[in-house]
């Protein structure tokens, strides 16, 4: 079979093209022994088959990380490239062009976004080009197709042009001497929208506009969720899949041990599907009908955020902050996934740059982020006291993120590299794609989380039956009592809340705690660990010692949040007194990290 | 060459072109210069290079984050860049008279 490379800069509109060519197998993967993820398509062409391979965007074959240390080996295992070139940067872009006219393998040029260079005022003579490269050069307009079949008539082509290597000097003149011969470029003013983009930018329209984006994110996320369970998930398990549970739950018959695992504990004589916990109950329940619908809502605002160019703008906005804690900007993604789902998120951070970042990210993620689960538990607790004592909760997640963040930068090793990222112009994503993109997504997350998410309903199932939790809440309970001062039935609701917080909630529901004792619960309870299923995957990605190492820091984290919401905010002066000591304890941690930056940038 | 010292701020003015060599840093929002030199190693100019920052290379600043966060240049008929403060003070560039 044919393999064809399709390769380019970032933001060329390589995966559009890519995304365009192929049909529905399309298959995603990590390239062998590293964390750099590409993907593969199959399509026929004149009877033909044909591998599409999307090789992850380079600036250089000169390998300068490791997305682009994968593209040159991939090199190896093409028969064609496919080599798109942004035709409104052509002076960047024919460095890898050329680079690749060195290398042993045909190439064919699409010359990508040919529609706007004259809106830019940029005039490429295409005649003098080819005879510059001596390669066939296609212009095309990936967003809407054009030139895309032409480039297919050149699936056979086979000629190799290999051009005399040349050093970087050498090359950057020749590329100098190319643009000169083909390029005129007819001055224009800033264009309105090149000014809107500014706007982006800049700290002071920059910040409004990126608060806006996310608060729009989560009213759209929202709608489209609520929305799915409404109208599709619950109509479905309440009708036929509850008809079908119950034939279930008659044949195994009430109290035994196949009833108790698949079926569970019955709810005056119901099945509940959020309090029965079987596995067929509330053990796919949770994944489908909670957790499903809101990630594919989440995943669909997703790809439009990305697709328009408008995520690394938010990267350049928070990157100080980021920087703060270890991380770079770009690591705000898995941050925000975590709103949705811990789990993809999870997953997400093993595109960050180093194993401190993945390590600091996944901690702080499963920290501090609430879930789109826990949320609905924190307003359903606390929610009903007054607004006001949600947001005690958020702003007391803040504060542990900033504060553990800060630590864990502090006291590892190491410090988080500086952005140096491409600010891609806006556009409007192209529908068709990101409705392909969020079925690849979804498919992913099906395939990647819900065996974890059974698995882990069934290990916690089997603990439960095992007496191991009446263990813990006995040997733990009168310690944790006394820090959180919460009565000994919520610690065992916590503990439970250990593995499986929709139980936790559950449990605290009719305990006619104050609203106090909610706050520090409901708190503790989304710092305490994360779902089983977002653990299993941490232990998958950041290995057993790391993960050992992020659940010691989940759990002291945990025991001191616990602590101090109980003993630091009971009266005016004791609240006082904790807030200013919060507020030292980040100053100073704040001073400390800046100097051991500087420490190691000298 | 010019000694490590000239390019840690301002300085003054270059013998020579009588213009102002400064770090990237330094310049202000809005304002443009030309890419002088680097101050990092050979990997440091190489990614900067694959990325379109190259010597001779007219930039202007469109934004400067608070609390030092990146710096975001448009390079001259190519792309918008953003870097962190780190890197972009290692960037020197000069302003023309």
């Amino acid at each position: 079979m044919k393999k064809v490379l399709l390769m380019g800069n970032p933001n060329v509109g390589k995966s559009v093209i890519f995304s365009r060519l192929t049909g529905t197998s399309v298959t995603s993967s990590n390239y062998s022994g590293t964390t750099v993820e590409y993907k593969k398509g199959l399509f026929k062409h004149n009877g033909e088959n044909i591998e599409l391979i999307d090789v992850p965007g380079t600036y250089t074959l000169d390998p300068t990380n490791k997305a682009e240390e994968v593209a040159v080996e991939m090199l190896n295992e093409g028969d064609l490239v496919f080599n798109v070139v942004d035709a409104t940067n052509l002076e960047r872009n024919l460095n890898l062009t050329l680079q690749l006219l060195e290398k042993n393998i045909p190439v064919v040029i699409l010359l990508n976004m040919w529609d706007e260079t004259k809106h830019k005022g940029i005039n490429i003579n295409l005649d003098k080009m080819k005879e510059e490269l001596k390669v066939p050069i296609i212009p095309t307009v990936a967003t809407t197709g054009n030139g895309l079949k032409e480039a297919l008539d050149h699936l056979e082509y086979n000629k190799i042009k290999s051009f005399e290597e040349l050093s970087v000097d050498q090359r950057w003149k020749k590329i100098g001497h190319i643009i000169n011969d083909i390029q005129k470029i007819d001055h224009k003013h800033h264009s309105k929208k090149e000014l809107m983009e500014e706007y982006t930018l800049k700290p002071l329209t920059g910040i409004p506009i990126a608060a806006f984006v996310l608060y729009l994110t989560f009213v759209v996320i929202r709608f489209i969720g609520e929305g799915l369970i409404g109208y599709i998930a619950e109509p479905i398990f309440e009708g036929p899949y509850r008809s079908f549970l119950v034939m279930v739950s008659n044949l195994l018959t009430e109290g035994s041990f196949l009833h108790d695992l698949f079926i569970g504990q019955l709810v005056s004589g119901q099945i509940d599907f959020e309090q029965s916990f079987g596995l067929l109950t509330t053990g796919i329940f949770i994944p489908f009908a909670a957790v499903l619908p809101y990630i594919i809502s989440f995943y669909f605002v997703l790809s439009i955020l990305e697709d328009s160019g408008y995520l690394p703008r938010l990267a350049v906005l928070v990157d100080n902050l980021m920087h703060k804690v270890g991380l770079h900007g770009f690591s705000i993604i898995p941050m925000i996934l975590g709103f949705g789902c811990n789990v993809p998120a999870a997953l997400a951070a093993r595109n960050l740059d180093s194993k401190r970042e993945k390590f600091i990210a996944s901690t702080l993620m499963s920290i501090s982020i609430p879930c789109m689960a826990q949320t609905a538990m924190i307003i359903g607790l606390v929610g009903a006291f007054g607004g006001i004592y949600v947001a005690y909760v958020f702003a007391a997640l803040f504060v542990v993120w900033i504060v553990v963040g800060l630590l864990l930068n502090y006291f590892m090793p190491g410090y988080s590299s500086d952005l140096l990222i491409e600010i891609p112009t806006l556009r409007l994503p192209v529908i068709s794609i990101v409705f392909k993109k969020l079925w690849m997504r979804t498919k992913n997350f099906l395939k990647e989380a819900i065996p974890f998410v059974l698995l882990g309903v069934l290990a916690v199932n089997i603990m439960y039956a095992l007496g191991f939790f009446d263990f813990l809440t006995r040997f733990l309970g009168p310690l944790f009592s006394t820090l959180f001062g919460l009565p000994k039935e919520v610690i065992s609701a916590l503990l439970m809340g250990f593995l499986r917080k929709d139980l936790a909630m559950g449990m605290l529901a009719p305990l006619d705690l104050t609203i106090k004792q909610l706050v520090v619960a409901s708190t503790i309870l989304t710092v305490y660990f994360p779902c089983v299923a977002t653990f299993i995957i941490l232990f998958k990605e950041l290995g057993l010692k790391d993960m050992i190492k992020s659940a010691t820091v989940m759990i002291l984290t945990a025991i001191t949040v616990g602590t101090v919401l109980n003993i630091g905010f009971n009266s005016i002066y004791s609240i006082t007194i904790t807030l200013i000591i919060i507020f030292l304890l980040i100053y100073i941690l704040y001073r400390l990290t800046g100097k051991k930056h500087q420490r190691i940038m000298d | 060459m010019y000694n490590e010292n000239e390019y840690q701020y301002i300085l003054g003015d270059d013998p020579i072109m009588n213009d102002k060599i400064i770090s990237l840093s330094f310049l202000k929002e809005g304002e443009s210069g030309v890419v002088y030199d680097f101050k990092g190693g050979e990997k440091f100019r190489k990614k900067l290079e694959s990325l379109g920052i190259r010597k001779n290379k007219k930039i202007k600043k469109i934004s400067d984050m608070v609390l030092k966060g990146p710096i975001t240049i448009q390079i001259e008929n190519s792309s918008r860049v953003a870097i962190g403060r780190g890197m972009a003070e290692k960037i020197i560039v000069r302003i023309d008279n």
